[in-house]
């Protein structure tokens, strides 16, 4: 294990050295991820409309209208008013609005009896920004009306009872308030450009930045330096491990740094993290496994460049990484036998399950990537021994 | 283990596909011995060496370096310190970090590591430009760097490839010092060449390869004088000049142990040609054919060659 590292290390330190992987890991996939996705309209504006319905119409209701319609807010929120939750729907799956509020009707009368009562707030998925603060200021509604009726609450139930029993009464009147209930509703069926460009480009650099990697493999043959190794103390499954284990580092990082990237300049909301880490994991396995194959019979470096490069492009039109989520038919069938397409097709529905999905939505990628990774690098590491003493 | 051969190794053969590149070779080290391998391009030295050194596969034979089955396990190759023909080591590291890293693959580390690090950059005379990447070093200094790569964990075996091919005189002399040093210091060497003065001046015992096959060993004295220890000097007359007649006059001359007519002159064997050369040349002379052209050429490893297998070391 110790070899393994050293030689880990090694080829790190020679992978930051080449400004190359700096380019096609890192720069690369964010620009062409940023080029590609905001010129087919991507990330949301700052500026957002609110489809707000009143359902209600009270003296209690009436001024979260008017603070949605404040001086204040006039920057950033544009109110569209319509009449129930349906019409709010509305709004948003036909893009008038990004984000809805809607006090139902009846609202009033439940509070005043103290039965629970719900802000409903409707989002759409693309609209991150825009659901925080729909939410933030129906949270800040609510908390109005609760702490007014806390204290009518607490009075009245002081009438009947002893000072001891205050705190209970006072909890259990809360519970009855209102609260604002946010309900994520996917009102939009397709996602953003750069939702799937964010994943299929990093995807597409992500073979390639690893291919260059596994390169290095013939660099050894080339600079002689297998033949040292082969000579040294050391074991060549050793040697073999310490070089994956470089790829597989690299190719993670280039994985966190197109999801940081991608998440905090679009919103682009990745979703469940633990699935995301397992995908991300899988897809850099796979990525592995097929330039490992190719490095260990090819010839050459140019030979592994070439060719190599020659596969990703087919394995990337094939699994669809060039058509913004709007595959011909053909292709669509084809994508899920590319572990590439299979990957993008698991992020994808990442990005749009509700909640940001989990393990079980992406199971069929994970096993796939994952299963072809494994071969790829069971053969590498077969025929890349073999190498070592000709 | 003072008692135990640094090298044992014996018919070793092997063959790439139709082409048999080493063919029955065996040789033995002694500890603090230098042991050479003599012989033209593609005779098989590397061959040879990769297989003593673990990195080839063999298709026939045994090595034991210091007493150990080189098959028996990774570990035995820490006895040896293995100089590649050609500079292996990675262009786009710096010169500290090749030697780090080829240092931490022998096992070593910490300040253990450091210190030989160090202390070889010096030996080298690459301290000064430890820090830069090793494709910005000349070819000298790739080499001198390469040496060190194989040196830093103390072999017991240092094997050396041919290290001065390409290498400008002055550090062909460095390297070889340094080889003489190692050596006096009780380091077993195998060092494979094609120069023979190299081998001359460096081996305790030659082997001589030819084609696949050790065709010769021993010393230079005993290889020398296994194949007559004799000087030759080589006649040449004016044209027209009746040579066999020439040889003839030379034959019975005190101190002439052969004399015949060859391409181009008259050859004429003796085991001391400095005393016989003016006695040979007033003969012609006082006999009406003054000598053109005189060539004496001593034995040594090339004519040992040349007698073995009828050409030259050198194409
Ligand atoms: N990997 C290989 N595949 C095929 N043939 C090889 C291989 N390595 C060496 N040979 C052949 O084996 C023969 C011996 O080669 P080797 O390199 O051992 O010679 P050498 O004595 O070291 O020559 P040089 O002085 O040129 O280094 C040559 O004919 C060479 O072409
Ligand atoms: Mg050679």
């Amino acid at each position: 294990m110790g070899t393994a590292l050293v030689v880990a290390a090694k080829d790190l330190r020679q992978r930051i050295r080449d400004r190359s992987l700096l380019l096609i890991g890192v720069v690369a996939p964010f620009a062409l991820a940023s080029i590609v996705g905001l010129a087919l309209g991507g990330a949301g504006d700052f500026s957002t409309t609110v489809a707000f319905a009143d359902a209600d119409r009270t003296d209690l209701t009436a001024p979260f209208g008017e603070v949605l319609r404040s001086r204040a807010l006039a920057d950033v929120v544009t109110v569209e008013d319509v009449k129930d939750e349906t019409d709010v729907r509305e709004a948003i799956e036909s893009g008038e609005a990004s984000v809805g509020i809607v006090i139902p009707a009846g609202f009033t009368r439940d509070v005043q009896a103290g039965r629970p009562a719900d802000v409903v707030v409707v989002v759409d998925s693309d609209s991150q920004i825009s659901a925080a603060l729909a939410t933030g200021l129906a949270d800040d509604f609510v908390a109005r009306i609760r702490a007014g009726q806390v204290a009518v609450g607490t009075i009245a139930a002081l009438g009947g009872s002893a000072p001891a029993d205050a705190g209970r009464v006072s909890a259990e009147a809360a519970e009855q308030f209102p609260q604002v209930r946010l309900r994520e509703d996917r009102t939009t069926a397709e996602l953003r450009p750069i939702d799937y460009f964010a994943p299929s480009m990093g995807i597409f650099f992500l073979f390639f930045a690893i291919l260059y990697g596994a390169a290095t493999l013939q660099a050894e043959r080339r600079h002689r330096t297998l033949a040292r190794l082969a000579a040294a103390p050391v074991t060549e499954t050793s040697v073999l491990l310490g070089k994956l284990l470089a790829l597989f580092v690299t190719g993670s990082l280039i994985f966190a740094v197109i999801i940081l990237s991608t998440s905090l300049a679009y919103g682009v909301r990745w979703g469940d993290p633990l699935a995301v880490i397992a995908l991300a994991g899988t897809t850099v396995l796979a990525a592995m496994g097929i330039t490992g194959v190719i490095a260990v019979l090819a010839r050459t470096e140019e030979q592994v460049r070439s060719i190599g490069t020659a596969i990703v492009f087919v394995l990337a039109l094939a699994g669809g990484s060039f058509f913004g989520g709007q595959l011909p038919d053909f292709l669509r069938s084809l994508q899920a036998w590319t572990p590439n397409g299979a990957a993008l097709v698991g992020f994808t529905e990442l990005i749009v399950a509700p909640g940001g999905g989990s393990l079980a939505t992406v199971w069929p990628a994970l096993v796939f990537t994952g299963a072809v990774g494994l071969a790829g690098l069971a053969i590498t590491f077969v025929l890349g021994r073999r190498a070592f003493r000709t | 283990m003072p008692d135990l051969p640094a090298c044992e190794a014996e018919s070793l053969r092997k063959a790439f596909g139709d082409l048999v590149a080493v063919d029955g070779v065996g040789f033995r080290i002694d500890p603090g011995e230098v042991y050479g391998l003599l012989g033209p391009n593609g005779a098989g030295k590397s061959t040879t060496i990769s297989m003593v050194c673990g990195l080839l596969h063999r298709d026939a034979g045994t090595v034991f370096v210091c007493g150990e089955d080189i098959d028996a396990g990774v570990g035995v190759r820490r006895h040896i310190g293995y100089v590649p023909q050609e500079v292996a080591l990675y262009p786009d590291l710096s010169g500290r970090e090749n030697l780090e890293f080829w240092g931490r693959m022998y096992g070593l580390s910490g300040a253990g590591l450091r210190r030989k690090v160090d202390a070889m950059l010096e030996t080298v005379g690459l301290a000064d430009r430890a820090q830069d990447v090793v494709k910005e070093y000349s070819g000298g200094m790739q080499r001198r760097l390469n040496i060190a790569a194989g040196l830093l964990h103390d072999p017991d075996l240092l094997v050396l490839d041919e290290p001065t091919v390409g290498v400008d005189p002055q550090s062909r002399h460095s390297i070889l010092e340094h080889v003489e040093t190692l050596n006096a210091a009780g380091m077993a060497v195998l060092y494979t060449t094609h120069y023979m003065e190299e081998a001359e001046r460096l081996c305790d015992r030659v082997g001589i390869m030819d084609e696949g096959r050790l065709i010769a060993e021993g010393t230079r004295r005993e290889l020398v004088e296994s194949t007559g220890g004799e000087d030759r000097i080589l006649l040449t007359f004016d044209s027209g000049t009746d040579l066999a007649a020439m040889a003839a006059c030379a034959a019975p001359l005190p101190g002439v142990t052969g004399a015949g007519e060859v391409e181009g002159g008259v050859q004429v064997l003796s085991p001391d040609a400095r005393h016989l050369l003016p006695v040979l040349v007033e003969t012609f002379v006082t006999a009406g054919h003054p000598v053109a052209g005189v060539e004496v050429t001593e034995p040594n490893l090339e004519t040992v060659f040349l007698h073995l297998t009828g050409k030259a070391l050198r194409d």
